[in-house]
């Protein structure tokens, strides 16, 4: 909730609760509450509390501390890349991929992993990612049921 | 159009529209029936969805303003310059039918048991959210005691008014004009500050929890002002819609 520190924020910037369908999309369950933390500076908090940018061709999410871009999210006909190599974690309980209809860069996205306890989902990213490739080419994963 | 639910996603769906009401002159509530709508809770909103004859799409978020249990109803402030507030706050009609998904949001959400004491503020139609976290209060018979300041440019812009107008025990509503205000005037006028703020809101050390929903710059004003009077960030929850309420 704290200011966009060192940088001006843009009177436009809308934050993470404005994506809560869109994360639905991609992940499946509602995010917004889901706690992310940045690659770049460490700072933990809420999705909701992210700075986001719709204007952008494509949906692009920012730390609110140090400005970094922790999210990206381009829409391409039916298929939705998601770019989630600034963060080292985002952690919700519900989560699980989608659909299809979700495409990960393949080495550029953290990738996932699952804890299944009882009926529900942990699913945390590890950044393990090299730097993003204007060259790459999406790849369709099949959904992931845990 | 999917007609059948997928796990996992939110569907569209071709809500009626029951009903349109005027708030201000410029404002409007629209009251829907989805045909697949499970309930909703206080503070989360919907995607619409308009389409046009040549395919291309526009979608907005709205806050959702009635309280959960009653009929899903959205309250749109047209925007003059706006490309979707026009047609919902001035073309639809009753017996139309809107596109819609939801409800969305899990985090600017109020409920019972997350209790109070609760301090509301508003910058605009930012109130919609908060008026849904008022009505559900009150049907639910909360206990928590709410605090609401409500940052409006002039009084004949002031959404719900009537209704904040009426609200007893335990809720205490403030306002605060910026631009204009009627003669003989005794609320507040101006831009929030720490000054206001620490009038208005419940002081720190009450517990309190902060729901702030606005275009962007008043939410950041009004969310460093809290935090500034000892509000532990984790208890200031935000909710922004941009320059002048993009949606």
């Amino acid at each position: 909730m704290d200011a966009l520190d060192g940088n001006a924020l843009d009177g436009n910037a809308l934050d993470g609760n404005a994506i809560g369908g869109l994360l639905i999309d991609v992940f499946g369950t509602e995010m917004t509450a889901a706690a992310t933390t940045c690659a770049t500076c460490g700072a933990s908090r809420p999705l909701a509390e992210l700075v986001v940018y719709r204007r952008a061709p494509g949906t692009v999410v920012r730390c609110r501390t140090c400005g970094a871009i922790v999210m990206v999210f381009v829409r391409r006909m039916e298929r939705t890349s998601v770019d989630l190599s600034g963060l080292t974690s985002l952690s919700e309980p519900r989560a699980l991929w989608a659909s299809g209809r979700v495409t990960i860069c393949p080495g550029h996205t953290a990738r996932g992993s699952h804890r299944d306890t009882r009926s529900w989902y942990a699913v945390t990213w590890a950044r393990s990612c090299a730097p993003h490739s204007p060259t790459c080419e999406p790849r369709r994963e099949e959904p992931t049921q845990c | 159009m999917e007609t059948t639910a997928i796990r996992g996603r939110l569907n569209w769906q071709a809500a009626r529209v029951i009903s349109v009401s005027w708030e201000t002159a410029s404002v409007a509530t629209i009251e829907l029936e989805p045909p697949d709508w499970a309930g909703h809770r206080a503070g989360q909103h919907v995607d619409v969805r308009l389409t046009a004859e040549d395919g291309y799409t526009a979608e907005r978020s709205y806050s959702i303003a009635s309280a959960p249990g009653e009929p899903l109803a959205i309250t749109v402030e047209r925007l003059e310059d706006g490309e979707v507030s026009p047609y919902l706050a001035g073309e639809l009609r009753a017996g139309d039918e809107l596109e819609l998904r939801g409800p969305i949001g899990g985090y600017f959400v109020w409920g019972p048991s997350d209790g109070g004491p609760l301090t509301l503020l508003a910058g605009g139609s930012g109130v919609v959210p908060l008026r849904s976290m008022l009505r559900h209060r009150v049907s639910t018979r909360s206990g928590a005691q709410a605090r609401l300041l409500y940052s409006a440019r002039g009084w004949e812009d002031v959404i719900y008014r009537d209704e904040l107008g009426q609200y007893g025990d335990g809720i205490r509503v403030s306002y605060t004009l910026t631009r204009s205000h009627p003669p003989g005037w005794t609320g507040h006028t101006g831009r929030i500050d720490s000054a206001l703020l620490a009038e208005v809101a419940w002081p720190a050390g009450a517990n309190p929890l902060a729901y702030i929903c606005g275009p962007t710059s008043f939410v950041e004003a009004a969310a460093a002002g809290l935090v500034g009077l000892g509000y532990p960030p984790e208890r200031v929850k935000t909710e922004r819609f941009g320059a002048t309420g993009g949606r």
